[in-house]
């Protein structure tokens, strides 16, 4: 006895022959922060298109000049890179403490070649113990790098009075029992907090009460118990010192207004 | 910890033993082979990382596939009344006699409720109870809504197959 909707049905998506998946992936990123801003993973795209598009252009005796000079000028660069500007955290001579760890000076390398790891500069730590730098682009795009264990990086426009604060990250804590979610931004000088309405991820409703995060060295960090994925409900709010405030508008993903 | 190492490794199980399924049903919710494959991955990435928000009041597996809807739902290409694999037509523009065509036009009539049963049941196999803990409703409502989307498409079918 045959079943003509089963038989219509199994024609109609057909039966996948061999899948083969990748478990490990799916660990590895599971235990790694999340870009949240979609703006900013499109500057990344364009870093990348960019690196791509000056290969293509230059022959190579060029760019190993070119090379040479850009390793140069990086190392005369102390303060005052533009991508910088307004982040008195990054604001110091490079020291082997601003130096990026191999293992995600490598990853970065792979999937983000745009990127100039030699402007590094180390402003702060994660609750797990995990460093954070920030690093400029080729097209002076301010990057936000996570590592190690979990090399992870986020680019977009420099901070500025009317862009002074990102979210930058999101992932699980698996070593402390009192947190399980961190989200983390940075902060132009001159903001002392950030607030925004906690939200559980995929629409899931508000996770407690509209929250005030204090902004520390341009970093600010948002840790939560809460059981389930916890997210930023866009746009959220940057208050200055002197009592103005700042909404940065919504970038897409859990945007109250978008 | 230990639990939740437990579920990880049950969660792996899954993942290893029903990947073809996994992606049949992606694939057929989502519109996209293509995407199947990374669809099912950002859902397990998800679950990985909440696995503690699973309370065990049903099977893990359910509530895998209620992920797996979920994001498959959220990667579905826009805009079409109901998601068609990629390499089908589209139904109004299917000539006349395509049963692949009308089958399409049968399934963008009923309610999303009632395609994602067929989906789980026809692709994954799915007994009632784990359906009923992926979409969030009971045990008898699968039956019900199974039989009326059961009947929507026989009804289909034999209008096409009554037609010369």
């Amino acid at each position: 006895v045959t079943d003509p909707i089963a038989e219509a049905l199994d024609e109609f998506v057909p039966a996948f022959q061999s899948a083969e998946g990748d478990w490990q992936a799916i660990v590895n990123a599971a235990t790694m922060p999340t870009a949240v801003v979609p703006a900013d993973r499109q500057s990344r795209h364009r870093l990348v298109r960019a690196w791509h598009t000056q290969r293509r252009r230059r022959p190579l005796l060029v760019a190993v000049a070119l090379l040479g000079f850009m390793a140069l000028a990086a190392a005369a660069i102390a303060v005052g890179l533009g991508a910088f500007n307004g982040i008195g955290a990054a604001q110091h001579p490079q020291t082997s403490a601003d130096v990026i760890d191999p293992a995600t000076a490598a990853y970065l390398k792979d999937h983000l070649a745009g990127i100039r790891l030699d402007t590094a500069r180390h402003i702060g730590q994660l609750p797990d113990g995990q460093n954070i730098y920030v690093v400029t682009g080729t097209q002076n795009d301010l990057c936000t790098v996570v590592g190690p264990p979990n090399a992870f990086v986020q680019c977009g426009d420099p901070l500025s009075n009317s862009h002074p604060a990102t979210i930058t990250g999101d992932y699980a804590v698996n070593n402390d029992p009192s947190i399980r979610w961190v989200i983390f931004g940075l902060a132009l000088d001159g903001v002392t907090s950030v607030s925004f309405q906690p939200t559980q991820a995929d629409g899931g409703g508000p996770a407690g009460p509209e929250v005030t995060v204090p902004v520390n060295d341009n970093l600010w960090i948002y840790k939560s118990n809460d059981a389930s994925e916890v997210d930023v409900l866009q746009p959220f709010t940057a208050h200055f010192a002197d009592g103005t405030t700042v909404v940065e508008p919504a970038t897409g993903k859990d945007c109250a207004a978008c | 910890m230990d639990a939740g190492a437990g579920r990880v490794r049950e969660i792996e199980q899954i993942y290893r033993s029903r990947l073809p399924e996994l992606w049949r049903v992606a694939a057929a919710i989502s519109g996209s082979r293509e995407a199947a494959p990374d669809l099912v991955q950002e859902a397990f990435v998800r679950a990985v990382r909440q696995i503690d928000s699973f309370r065990g009041d049903g099977p893990l597996e359910g509530w895998l596939w209620r992920i797996v809807v979920n994001v498959a739902r959220n990667g579905r290409r826009e805009p079409v009344m109901v998601a068609l694999p990629e390499q089908l037509p589209v139904a109004a523009t299917s000539p006349a006699g395509d049963s692949q065509g009308e089958l399409a036009a049968a399934l963008s009539r009923l309610s999303e409720r009632q395609r994602l049963v067929l989906f789980l049941r026809y692709y994954a196999d799915l007994d009632y109870a784990t359906i009923a803990e992926a979409l969030s409703i009971s045990g008898g409502t699968v039956g019900a809504t199974l039989t009326t989307a059961r009947a929507a498409l026989a009804q289909a079918l034999e209008v096409k197959e009554a037609t010369p």
